[in-house]
């Protein structure tokens, strides 16, 4: 098919050939040259801090004077840093694990057992995700406030499930899309009940689509601090406490804490994309190892 | 007739399975109604409520008035930084649209199988530190940073200039960059649907890739812009970290005075009557967008 598109381009090309050529080939090398200049755009300061982490004095001046890894040191003897590292990981996973149950109750009711109001049930529970998070952040205050409920764990922890859980939503829902209904089907015909059906059919159909989102969720909570700041009591995440360091003066540790979450975070995200795209490209026969 | 109506909004179509009782339908659903209760329409209903209480020497007077409005609407500082929030995130939003488009098309039209490994390199700042992606900026833009290094060994600049860091540009600059990748990754998958044979076509016709561009590609993913450019905008809106962070005083955004209202201003009626005000203006801002970029052009 395409080396017939080309045979005939090559005999409709008459003299103006070459110079056609060239005009391509310049575009071409300006096109380049524009997404060169958009990458390093988005990656330059990425790297700055990166090396900046490096750097032996505490003042951020250019040229560096010299490289050290003592920043690194640095952070891994701080306390309170520590403390709030392991916050942060106690609230991303608890975070994370309400929003996969209720992100896939979610998606599977929105996909099965909701036609006509489909459209505002996903309207309202994506809501939290379209709200400036200034408006999220003390919405949810007020609401905290209006309970009695005094900030903590749990304040952070459901504030972030609010816009989490529509994205777990969102990832599952394409796969459940996708899904050849004659599988929950058949297990129906072989007298499964719905629970049977789902535990044994549709959980293993879309278990890497929620792997998947699940990653991706626990990157967006774990680095939250919008809404975060306003949730937060006396036990601080770990943006909101290198956000407070940066307000009140500033350490070169946080240049090493920034490095440092910003591999985790894509080391995170390139698992979860190689989930996404391994299990699209050979689907129907994991679900169907999956179901037996 | 209810019968009906209920089973048909609930509609359990014998394909998935054998049909629910209505008890069981309701049970089903049921969470889903109380999560929505209680974290969408609850916090906003309360946010409305609170806006029209007033505050009383650090206490919340129970009662109906329109005080925080009147008193935002008349304020000088309020409505400069409103206007100045803004410009600043249309300022963001527009540079973030003019980058992220163009690099999208290139990446969709020029990069062939690359194109999808291309794209995901774009939204990997997504998930870097936020607050690095800020601080990033004052590394670059300090007195002592890298661009004043730079231009002043270059011989560019007699001394190291401190006006690059901490003005409205540093906070517009840095929200661009922050955006990008939300507009480049509405912009993209617009126009990845578009398909091949539609440029085909159009060149068949005789159109060259200008006359492709404006005539078929442009109509068919301006939705998609508009989308990436109205989260851009509204991303950009409700941002406080970054004018704190590389704003200084001159650069202070809405969601400041949000922050001093709920802290240590201690007058949270007002408060919530400013986050009313930036909802009720982010959500003007999207329904004339997407009456905007609404398009009459139709494939598949």
């Amino acid at each position: 098919m395409s080396s017939a598109i080309a045979r005939r381009r090559t005999t409709v090309q008459t003299d103006g050939e070459s110079k056609a050529r060239l005009r391509a080939m310049w575009a071409n090398l300006v096109s380049f040259t524009l997404l060169l200049g958009l990458y390093f755009f988005l990656y330059a300061p990425l790297f700055v801090t990166a090396l900046f982490s490096f750097n032996e004095s505490s003042v951020q001046t250019w040229p560096m004077s010299g490289l050290t890894g003592s920043w690194y040191g640095e952070m891994m003897s701080n306390g309170p840093l520590k403390a709030a590292a392991l916050f942060s990981f106690r609230i991303s996973l608890t975070t994370v694990a309400i929003g996969m149950l209720f992100g896939t109750y979610f998606a599977l009711l929105v996909s099965r057992y909701v036609k006509r109001s489909r459209g505002v049930l996903l309207a309202a529970l994506a809501t939290p995700v379209v709200l400036p998070g200034v408006v999220l952040g003390i919405s949810l205050l007020v609401v905290f406030r209006m309970a009695s409920i005094t900030p903590g764990f749990w304040t952070i922890v459901v504030g972030h499930a609010t816009f989490v859980t529509p994205i777990i939503m969102f990832v599952v829902l394409t796969r459940v899309r996708t899904l050849d209904p004659s599988l929950e089907q058949a297990s129906f015909d072989l007298g499964a009940n719905r629970v049977q059906t789902f535990w044994h059919v549709t959980l293993p159909s879309i278990r890497v689509a929620l792997m998947a989102g699940a990653l991706l969720a626990f990157t967006v909570s774990f680095d939250e601090i919008i809404v975060t700041f306003f949730l937060a009591g006396v036990n601080v995440t770990l943006p909101v406490f290198v956000w407070n360091q940066l307000r009140f003066g500033f350490t070169p540790e946080v240049n090493a804490i920034f490095t440092v979450i910003g591999v985790f975070s894509v080391l995170l995200i390139i698992a979860a994309t190689m989930m996404l795209t391994r299990g699209s490209a050979r689907s129907s026969l994991v679900d169907l190892g999956g179901a037996t | 007739m209810t019968q009906t109506t209920t089973r048909e909004t609930l509609s359990v179509s014998g394909k998935h399975g054998p049909p629910l009782r209505v008890g069981i339908r309701a049970l089903i659903l049921s969470p889903t109604l109380l999560w929505i209760l209680a974290l969408v329409v609850a916090p906003n209903l309360y946010l409305l409520v609170f806006s029209f209480w007033s505050n009383e020497i650090g206490t919340v007077v129970q009662e109906f008035t329109f005080e925080n409005y009147v008193r935002a609407f008349t304020s000088e500082v309020f409505l400069t930084l409103l206007v100045r929030t803004f410009l600043i995130a249309t300022f963001a939003a527009v540079m973030a649209t003019l980058i992220a488009y163009p690099g999208a098309y290139l990446v969709v039209r020029k990069l062939g199988r690359w194109k999808l490994a291309a794209a995901l390199l774009v939204l990997v700042p997504l998930w870097v530190s936020y607050l690095m992606r800020v601080f990033a900026w004052r590394i670059i833009l300090g007195e002592r940073g890298i661009l004043n290094g730079l231009l002043t060994s270059l011989g560019i600049l007699g001394e190291a200039s401190d006006s690059f860091l901490y003005s409205v540009e540093t906070v517009a600059l840095t929200l661009t960059y922050i955006v990008v990748p939300y507009v480049f990754l509405a912009s993209y998958s617009s126009l990845e649907r578009i398909p091949e044979s539609l440029y085909e076509a159009s060149a068949d016709c005789g159109g060259n890739s200008f006359r492709t561009f404006v005539h078929i590609i442009w109509p068919l993913s301006r939705p998609g812009v508009a989308i990436g450019f109205a989260i851009g905008f509204v991303i950009a809106f409700g941002d406080y970290v970054t004018a704190q962070m590389v704003g200084g005083l001159e650069g202070t955004m809405l969601g400041t005075i949000i922050l001093q209202q709920f802290g240590t201003a201690n007058n949270w009626p007002y408060g919530a009557a400013i986050g009313v005000s930036i909802m009720l203006a982010s959500f003007l801002f999207l329904a004339m967008v997407s009456l905007f970029s609404r398009t009459e052009a139709q494939y598949e």
